[in-house]
């Protein structure tokens, strides 16, 4: 492990040194929780239409 | 910008943590009433005496679990009592920076509970040594914060909190108390300036006195012979009005500077 120096901050990088923690959010968790939906149902539910009009065809064809 | 203070009730807050949520509480609630504040959310800025942080210097190639490794041995926690934060502070190729913080999660949830009783949502709690790194232009410095009991030493370098202690310290002993502040300054300077990278702290870096006129100019004169290091009046925050007695709300000014 090489611990090194840090070097001389340029004013213009200032800010980026500037850091913020919260406290109240774990790590790996989010303040607030984050609206994210699941990607599967909609796969299944264009799944099912597909094989719908696949077995519609097939029995026009029949 | 509107800024109101009150003191805690005694003994409702020790060593930074509330004792007496309803007594702090009760206090909020008048304080925000006071300053005629409609806002619920409430940002925290919480005494370091509750936690424990480190500025951390890796090479750039140093991958993420041998920073963890070092982080957790800098900071141990055990996995109920202590949480553990670390933020990746600067990267530029040849080294990264990691500002790392281990705390006391009961006190810190104590702190929100606090906030919650006052009628208030807590959406932020942030180590108060962070947020008056925030409010000093000066990158390299010292904070020397007599309003604070017992008083407190920020040392900042590249703009971020380095080295944070605190100390009793009765300002009414004139006989004794620049002897007293020089001391905890040089050790300050003394304990930093052994840590990697420390030696290069310059001797020109000011020390600020919070508040202002806190020392005769007569003991401003004897307190920087002692020190070596200048020793000067905090400037205001860039972007404060005039009418805000900034020292008093120097954590409150380093909140609201939060870009997030």
């Amino acid at each position: 492990m090489k611990i090194k120096r840090p070097g001389q901050v340029r004013e213009t990088e200032r800010r980026r040194h500037l850091a913020e923690v919260n406290l109240l959010v774990e790590r790996g968790e989010k303040a607030s929780p984050s609206r994210r939906g699941c990607i599967l149902p909609v796969i299944g539910v264009g799944l099912m239409l597909l094989l719908a009009a696949l077995a519609a065809a097939v029995g026009l064809v029949l | 910008m509107r800024g109101s203070e009150a003191p805690a009730p005694t003994g409702a807050v020790r060593g930074g943590a509330v004792e007496d949520s309803g007594a702090v509480a009760k206090v909020l609630r008048q304080l925000v009433a006071r300053a005629e504040v409609k806002e619920t959310r409430a940002m925290i800025a919480a005494s370091d005496s509750l936690a424990s942080f480190r500025v951390l210097t890796f090479a750039g190639d140093a991958t993420e679990p041998s920073i963890e490794s070092y982080v957790q041995a800098q900071l141990p926690a055990d996995g109920s009592r202590m949480g553990r934060q670390r933020l990746e502070v600067t990267t530029n190729g040849d080294e990264r920076t990691v500002y790392a913080v281990a705390f006391d999660r009961q006190k810190v949830q104590g702190l929100a509970a606090t906030v919650r009783l006052a009628g208030l949502e807590p959406t932020v709690i942030e180590l108060k040594s962070l947020c008056l790194a925030r409010t000093v232009t000066e990158p390299a410095c010292l904070v020397l914060d007599l309003a604070a009991d017992p008083a407190e030493i920020l040392l900042i370098d590249g703009s971020l909190p380095r080295v944070w202690h605190s100390f009793r310290v009765d300002l009414e002993s004139t006989g004794e108390v620049i002897e007293k502040l020089a001391s905890a300054l040089r050790s300050v300077l003394s304990f930093y300036k052994r840590l990697p990278g420390g030696s290069d702290f310059s001797p020109d870096a000011p020390v600020f006195i919070t508040p202002d006129r806190s020392l005769p100019t007569s003991g401003t004169g004897a307190l920087e012979q002692l020190v070596g290091q200048p020793i000067l009046a905090l400037p205001s925050p860039p972007r404060v009005s005039p009418e805000i007695r900034y020292a008093s709300f120097l954590a409150c000014i380093g909140l609201i500077m939060r870009r997030r």
